[in-house]
């Protein structure tokens, strides 16, 4: 626990020296922040195209969908902002060789790595997010309880414990691997599969986008959690992300042991 | 000539050393091929349809490959580079080569184009092909497609090079070709396909180079040309060849100005 505390400190520190950096560099963070919601914002545009000239997906109508996609904003713009740099961070490290310096720093590897994460330019997807999904939610006069919202959060802290699984097998390939491009947007366009309503999906991959990779934690159980139609599928879900995120530490483990040093 | 391509010969060993990073887009493109497949899956079922905008199932499931496709034959990274060369001193032994700065920077980008084409267009057309079988494609219409990419790959290469000369007057030009790959993905239609836009939307869109450089080549790609094919590609080729000009113009004019002012620094 105090381990923990010790991380999360470490976090806000970093989370301060960037928001510093960023003050000091304001047009570039203004401009960054535009170009960083216009990349987020690809995907629901796209949906939202989609669905304005078709009948859209099956179980959605209009409505909905605009919630769904910003609820998807908002939740893109909580995990870039809190770990939008730690791909870059670790790749960087493990190259330059200065890895080795961090594995003499009295934290855990993995847990300085995940702290190191923080980017206020990707506040420009958070923002919007939470506007749609507020404007939605009014719109639509939905009924939001202290469940709806104990779901949400939770499919939130959940969510983030499953990226940061993500997060760690891919530190993992970086260490072993030490250089290969392109593999975070590998790593990014293989999460894309958490973007859309899992209905859409055949069956085998609906049941492993709630189970062995347990995608729908990010925007499909918080989307029907406001919706209030939510289904004994949450649990496990939940409880997926938790093995996933034990998973992906024993893999980074194992890796670490077979690491050699690079760089210099 | 000799020296353009001797530029080319080495560029291509040096390109060819980044295989893995080229070949990654083998393994990235069927993950979205996936995806795509059961969206448009369940779309087409939802809305009991086989025509959407006048795309069929494959063709707007290749949509999206054909626009990785594209990428391998019109990508360049010139825009950042310039940068890169002017922060870093590096322009100013590149102006004593004895090859044009215009012209070294074109040999590296047909190098890596090359490479591309090796590593990444032919297996990943392979692969995609096993996946999803593209019936819509044709002999001609192929060759249409890469006669037509191969001129938006020289349009793609005269405007970075034109949006690159930006860093002689704000060094760190990043930003501005962030801004130019969002415009790539929506103006040239590489998120969606046009016809999803509004009408006036895509009649301004025909004013901006985008389309020619992507829009076009995956019209011809997904054998999507409606009419005469061949007075289709004269037109469309005719207007990328108006582009090319404009932009070398630009290019040859404001580069004699700016190297004028242009003070090295860095090193």
């Amino acid at each position: 626990m105090l381990k923990l505390l010790k991380l999360i400190k470490l976090f806000l520190w970093n989370c301060k020296l960037d928001i510093a950096r960023s003050m000091e560099y304001r047009f570039d963070f203004i401009l960054g922040t535009v170009i960083g919601l216009a990349f987020s914002s690809s995907g629901p545009i796209l949906q939202y195209l989609i669905f304005t000239q078709t009948k859209g997906f099956p179980g959605w109508n209009l409505e909905q969908i605009i919630l769904f996609q910003g609820i998807l904003l908002f939740i893109s713009g909580v995990k870039t902002m809190i770990f939008g740099s730690n791909t870059y961070f670790i790749s960087d490290i493990v190259r330059q060789g200065d890895f080795d310096r961090l594995l003499l720093k009295p934290y855990s590897p993995m847990g300085i790595i995940l702290a190191s994460g923080f980017s206020l330019n990707n506040i420009g997807a958070l923002i919007p997010g939470a506007v749609i999904m507020v404007y939605s939610i009014i719109r639509m006069k939905l009924y939001i309880g202290f469940a709806q919202i104990s779901v949400f959060l939770l499919a939130v802290i959940f969510g983030l414990l499953l990226y940061m699984g993500f997060l760690a097998l891919y530190s993992s390939i970086v260490i072993i691997v030490v250089q290969i491009g392109r593999l975070d947007e590998l790593m990014y366009q293989f999460l894309r599969f958490g973007e859309y309503p899992v209905s859409i999906f055949s069956k085998t991959l609906k049941t492993a986008l709630i189970t062995f990779i347990p995608f729908a934690v990010w925007v499909n159980i918080p989307a029907n959690a406001l919706l209030n139609r939510l289904d004994y599928t949450v649990p496990v879900t939940f409880a997926f992300c938790v093995l996933f995120f034990y998973v992906s530490l024993r893999i980074w483990n194992q890796c670490l042991k077979k690491y050699t040093s690079a760089g210099g | 000539m000799k020296v353009f391509m001797e530029v080319i010969k080495l560029n291509f060993k040096v390109m060819f050393q980044y295989k893995w990073t080229f070949a990654m887009t083998v393994i990235i493109q069927p993950i979205l091929l996936l995806i795509n497949m059961s969206l448009f899956k369940s779309i087409y079922a939802y809305n009991d349809t086989t025509s959407i905008k006048g795309y069929g199932f494959e063709q707007m499931v290749w949509y999206y490959t054909a626009y990785y496709v594209i990428l391998s034959f019109v990508w360049n990274g010139i825009t950042h580079q310039i940068s890169r060369k002017i922060l870093s001193g590096q322009l100013a032994t590149d102006l004593l080569k004895p090859i044009s700065v215009f012209r070294f920077m074109l040999a590296g980008a047909i190098s890596s184009r090359i490479v591309a084409m090796l590593v990444d267009f032919l297996p990943g057309m392979l692969i995609y092909s096993l996946i999803l079988f593209p019936s819509f494609m044709t002999v001609q219409s192929f060759f249409s497609f890469v006669l037509i990419a191969l001129l938006a790959f020289v349009l793609n290469y005269m405007f970075s090079f034109l949006l690159g000369m930006s860093a002689m007057i704000i060094k760190n030009n990043m930003s501005i070709n962030a801004i130019r790959e969002v415009l790539q993905a929506i103006v040239g239609g590489g998120l969606i396909p046009l016809e999803f836009m509004p009408v006036w939307l895509n009649r301004i869109f025909d004013f901006l180079p985008f389309k020619y450089i992507i829009y076009w080549p995956i019209q011809f790609f997904l054998n999507r040309v409606e009419g005469n094919r061949l007075e289709m590609l004269l037109r469309v080729g005719f207007l990328q060849i108006v582009w090319i000009i404009v932009f070398y113009a630009a290019i040859q004019i404001l580069w004699k100005s700016l190297i004028k002012k242009f003070c090295a620094a860095g090193g």
